[in-house]
């Protein structure tokens, strides 16, 4: 006899998730539709979209969940939809992860685009890594973005939507509240009209709701795991802010809206260091040398 | 009941009309770390555990 599974509270179907804080139970289709509710509300926010959205597309499951949502909901927001992924180069990881990449876009029936830091920076990120000591996920997310706005620049994309979702939200604000630096928490850095806008769909999904969205639409896999370390800070928030979620439903809500709060209020009051265009690539950033080329640099003097 | 851990090992505990969630709580896992699937389907953490039964818990772990 299998154990009683509660009831969806909007109809008669089984449920797949409760809400913690509401108690409220949801089935497959409801938690679906909750989901791209929201992405959907996130995206109107923007007002007149672009003809093109880009996605940022790992082929991890926040950004395969993020995918799936937009697809679904090329109705309400139809726009063409390319996929962007960057190919780190991570040998014995990222073969992997590709190849479901580019299985999700077939399935899904979205545009793919596939840039690799071989292309752009001469290396792989595994190549950088022999020659650096700084830590490999913050070199690695320096020369990403920068490879998604090559990549973006190189289709004609103005507008990325990234997969951050609530919980990630919720761990950058305490990173950055523990860090002081309050300018650059709260009002950004400095903008240039060469970078593509960028949009957070899942910022009020929680990981927990994108992973289930991605295993719901049959889009799970349990992919490798990328074999550098991880930022240990942000390892650790992540654990306390989900004990703070388990013992308390809402706080990663309530954290994630919060740090949005304080940005909006502080707009235009705090003043941001304007970017100029560094000397070696062109690209808009702080200081001279802009820090992609400050990291390739390194790399060459060697 | 028969639990597949994220890690892979598995075990057998006694549910003792507890919810799905309190299981994992004893076992040292943050229930909201993983989901939860039986016989291929999602279902709750608070679902109340019947010995006969296995589920597996899938990790919920970052990565874009
Ligand atoms: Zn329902
Ligand atoms: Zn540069």
């Amino acid at each position: 006899m299998a154990g009683e599974v509660r009831t969806c509270s909007s109809c008669a179907e089984k449920a797949v998730f409760v809400d913690r804080e509401s108690g409220t139970h949801l089935c497959s289709r409801h938690l679906k539709e909750s989901v791209e509710t929201r992405v959907l509300a996130r995206i109107l926010q923007e007002g007149q979209l672009p003809g093109i959205i880009g996605v940022a597309f790992s082929g991890g499951k926040d950004s395969t969940a993020l995918l799936a949502a937009l697809a679904n909901l090329k109705e309400k927001i139809p726009v063409r939809l390319i996929a962007l992924t960057v190919d780190e180069g991570i040998n014995g990881y990222r073969e992997e992860t590709i190849s479901h990449a580019r299985e999700v876009c077939t399935i899904l029936g979205v545009e793919h685009r596939i840039i690799t830091f071989s292309e752009i920076y001469g290396e792989t990120l595994d190549e950088i890594m022999r020659t650096t000591n700084r830590k490999a996920c913050t070199v690695c997310g320096i020369l990403r973005r920068r490879a998604l706005e090559v990549l973006a620049e190189k289709e004609g994309i103005r507008l990325i939507a990234t997969g951050h979702n609530q919980d990630d939200h919720a761990q950058t604000t305490l990173m950055n509240a523990l860090s002081a630096d309050i300018k650059k928490v709260f009002a950004g850095s400095g903008h240039s009209t060469r970078f593509a806008h960028r949009i957070k769909p899942f910022a009020a999904v929680s990981e927990r709701e994108a992973s289930l969205y991605a295993i719901l639409a049959g889009l799970f896999n349990d992919l490798p795991e990328c074999p550098y370390a991880g930022d240990a800070l942000r390892g650790e928030i992540r654990m306390l802010l989900n004990q703070f979620e388990q013992e308390h439903p809402g706080s990663m809500r309530n954290l994630a809206q919060a740090e949005e709060e304080i940005r909006t209020r502080l707009r235009d009051k705090v003043e941001i260091t304007p970017l100029e265009n560094c000397r070696i690539c062109g690209w808009p950033g702080s200081g001279e040398i802009c820090q992609v080329c400050s990291l390739i640099k390194k790399n060459e003097t060697r | 009941m028969k639990i597949f851990f994220p890690d892979g090992h598995e075990e057998e505990i006694s549910a003792r009309g507890r919810t799905i969630e309190a299981i994992i709580l004893e076992q040292g896992l943050n229930p909201i770390e993983v989901l939860i699937s039986r016989d291929g389907a999602i279902i709750p953490e608070d679902t109340i555990g019947i010995d006969s039964e296995t589920i597996r818990l899938i990790r919920i772990s970052h990565g874009g």
